[in-house]
């Protein structure tokens, strides 16, 4: 069977164009062989790691408000909570801890998040608010909607900073197979600062908070977002946090501005609230 | 005065701090900048930056900005180093093409309402007055959005890349919504819905009809022309080039902090909110919440207040305990 040059070069070079990408695809372990048709339609970057860009958010409104399970109250959704270790689903505090998480609970009004304060990590990735991942090799920006917060993520070898502390923390990563870790020290609990929270309900942990972080994307619109957290000063024992993230696919969808203190100033200035630090509003 | 010397502590605790953290970070400060000479003219103690190779790219052959970044300072747009371009002369020490009644706008919030500078209220600055700003900024890059943020204030910014629709006009957005395409080398970002803002930091107001075009054309590694397109039908009688030369930011003036660190400077958090004092301490005549003849007097503590309603959400939010 004769067939004419010109298709035949058409299709060496459609062949060849094919491996090539695929070959190009295929180089890191993790992508090799499984490149042209990546694992549950995950997609890759260039450089063979899952591509975890996008615009991300949680579903659960349940959570900020208490990520233990919970009935539902005034403004608050009820929720089966997060926490998948320990089974009971409840922080594992120590006796004296949880007598000042009681304690914040009745004084919840200072939720630094309703003070427009950033959340932390973990709370930052589940407050009701979408982000943004953007993604190299060496570097991730995640930026947040809620009040123009972004965390850097390095994945360049490097350490902790040391001495310093910062609300969002200090993240370093690494990849395990598949898997962002994430492991985050310098959380911030100076009380003059106001240590954050995880949750508007009052649980809270003391300047020995160690956070990993375990991103893993599963599908082409599903984030598994887990958190473990070990402080020895406020909780017996270490705990995780499991929490899915969903991709949002409205057409233009963007990140947009929540500059929650200028909203905080305007009430003040009407007289509807107090626009001082939360440490003086009292 | 319990209540005040308990307050005033705090204050000067906070002030304390803050000194601390800047001379730990920037003991060395960032070269001056005028007309955009940058960190690349050498360090401190006459240590030239190394030469700079070709410009970085991404898989895809793209200009790969990824980095930080840093122009000259701006602190007042309209004192002839400010990058404007002189239309008669070309040269970029020109001044804003004012409206007559936008110049005596101008004039007079310099005059009697600084207290209205987003600076004190933690606000992004806007496009372009972000580039002007004294510690730079980062950008990472990947194939669909360049992630932006600053040092000041903490602010982000997204500049979207996907071929997509300006978000509606009736959406207001500090940083405007900025959308970009490359032509050739050439980032082009076209920037609407930003909110009535400031140019710089001395009152050079405009109106929230503001549209900006930028171009970030990127000459070797180290360096990047920039050039704004900025109209304003409502506060300008044309529109005006802003210009300035985006140097990479880190190589010759590190900070104190990340000396002798192998991955060298890093942007770390600001916490603007957090420590937020200016609308406090202004007085209620300059439009802050301090009583008038009373310096460094906040206004008088009220009852424990309940935090702002969020959206979709009640007050006092949270669960009851549940242990």
């Amino acid at each position: 069977m004769k067939v004419p040059v010109a298709v035949m070069s058409i299709i060496v070079v459609a062949a060849l164009a094919a491996f090539s990408g695929q070959a190009q695809r295929g180089q890191t372990p993790a992508g090799r062989g499984q490149a042209a048709v990546p694992n549950n339609g995950v997609p890759r970057m260039p450089d063979g790691k899952p591509d975890l860009t996008g615009i991300w958010q949680v579903l659960d409104l349940s959570l900020d408000a208490n990520i233990e399970p919970h009935t539902a109250s005034w403004g608050v959704h009820a929720g089966q909570g997060v926490i998948i270790d320990p089974p009971d689903g409840k922080i594992p505090y120590l006796p004296a801890s949880l007598a000042k998480r009681q304690e914040n609970y009745k004084n919840r009004a200072k939720d630094p998040v309703a003070h427009c304060y950033k959340p932390g990590v973990p709370r930052i990735n589940y407050v009701p608010f979408p982000f943004q991942i953007t993604q190299t090799p060496a570097w991730i920006q995640v930026t947040y909607e809620f009040v123009h917060n972004h965390r850097n993520i390095y994945l360049n070898g490097s350490t902790h900073l040391p001495g310093i502390d910062f609300f969002n923390g200090d993240s370093r990563a690494k990849w395990d197979g598949d898997t962002l870790v994430v492991d985050v020290t310098n959380l911030n609990d100076d009380p003059s600062l106001v240590p954050t929270w995880f949750d508007a309900s009052g649980n809270y942990h003391s300047d020995a908070l160690h956070v990993v972080e375990r991103w893993t994307r599963t599908s082409m619109d599903n984030m598994t977002y887990r958190a473990t957290m070990e402080d020895p000063k406020v909780f017996s024992r270490p705990w995780t946090i499991e929490v899915l993230l969903y991709r949002h696919k409205e057409p233009n969808f963007r990140i947009l501005e929540y500059e929650c203190q200028i909203f905080k100033e305007k009430l003040a200035r009407e007289g509807k609230g107090n626009f001082l630090r939360i440490v003086e509003a009292n | 005065m319990r209540y005040r010397s308990f307050r005033l502590t705090i204050l000067v605790a906070g002030f304390a701090l803050v000194l601390l953290l800047a001379q730990l970070l920037f003991s060395q400060p960032p070269a001056q900048n005028p007309g955009g000479q940058g960190a690349r003219g050498g360090g401190r103690g006459g240590v030239p930056a190394p030469p700079a190779g070709p410009v970085r790219r991404t898989a895809e052959g793209k200009p790969d900005l990824t980095g930080y970044w840093i122009g000259a300072t701006k602190t007042n747009i309209n004192n002839g180093r400010g990058g404007i371009i002189n239309p008669d002369t070309g040269m970029p020490d020109g001044k804003i093409p004012y409206k007559p009644e936008w110049e005596a706008k101008a004039a007079d919030t310099a005059k009697n309402h600084m207290f209205d500078e987003p600076y004190a209220h933690c606000l992004p600055a806007g496009i372009p007055t972000n580039l002007g700003l004294q510690f730079g900024f980062q950008i990472v890059q990947d194939k669909n959005t360049l992630a932006w943020g600053w040092d000041t204030v903490g602010a982000t910014r997204l500049i979207y890349l996907d071929n997509r629709k300006h978000v509606p006009d009736s959406i207001k957005l500090y940083q405007g919504d900025s959308i970009g395409h490359w032509e050739g080398d050439t980032l082009v970002v076209d920037t609407t819905s930003q909110t009535a803002g400031w140019w710089d930091a001395s009152g050079a107001v405009h109106s929230d009809a503001v549209h900006v075009v930028e171009k970030f054309t990127p000459k070797d590694e180290n360096t990047i022309a920039y050039e704004a397109l900025v109209e304003d039908p409502v506060a300008l009688t044309r529109p005006m080039t802003v210009t300035d030369t985006l140097r990479r930011n880190g190589i010759t003036n590190v900070p104190l902090a990340f000396k002798n660190r192998p991955a060298g400077y890093e942007q770390t958090e600001t916490a603007c909110v957090e420590g937020e004092r200016d609308t406090a301490l202004y007085t209620e005549s300059g439009g802050g919440f301090a009583k008038d003849g009373v310096p460094g007097q906040a206004a008088p503590p009220g009852a424990v207040s309940s935090p702002p309603p969020r959206g979709g959400g009640g007050r006092g939010r949270g669960g009851p305990p549940q242990q």
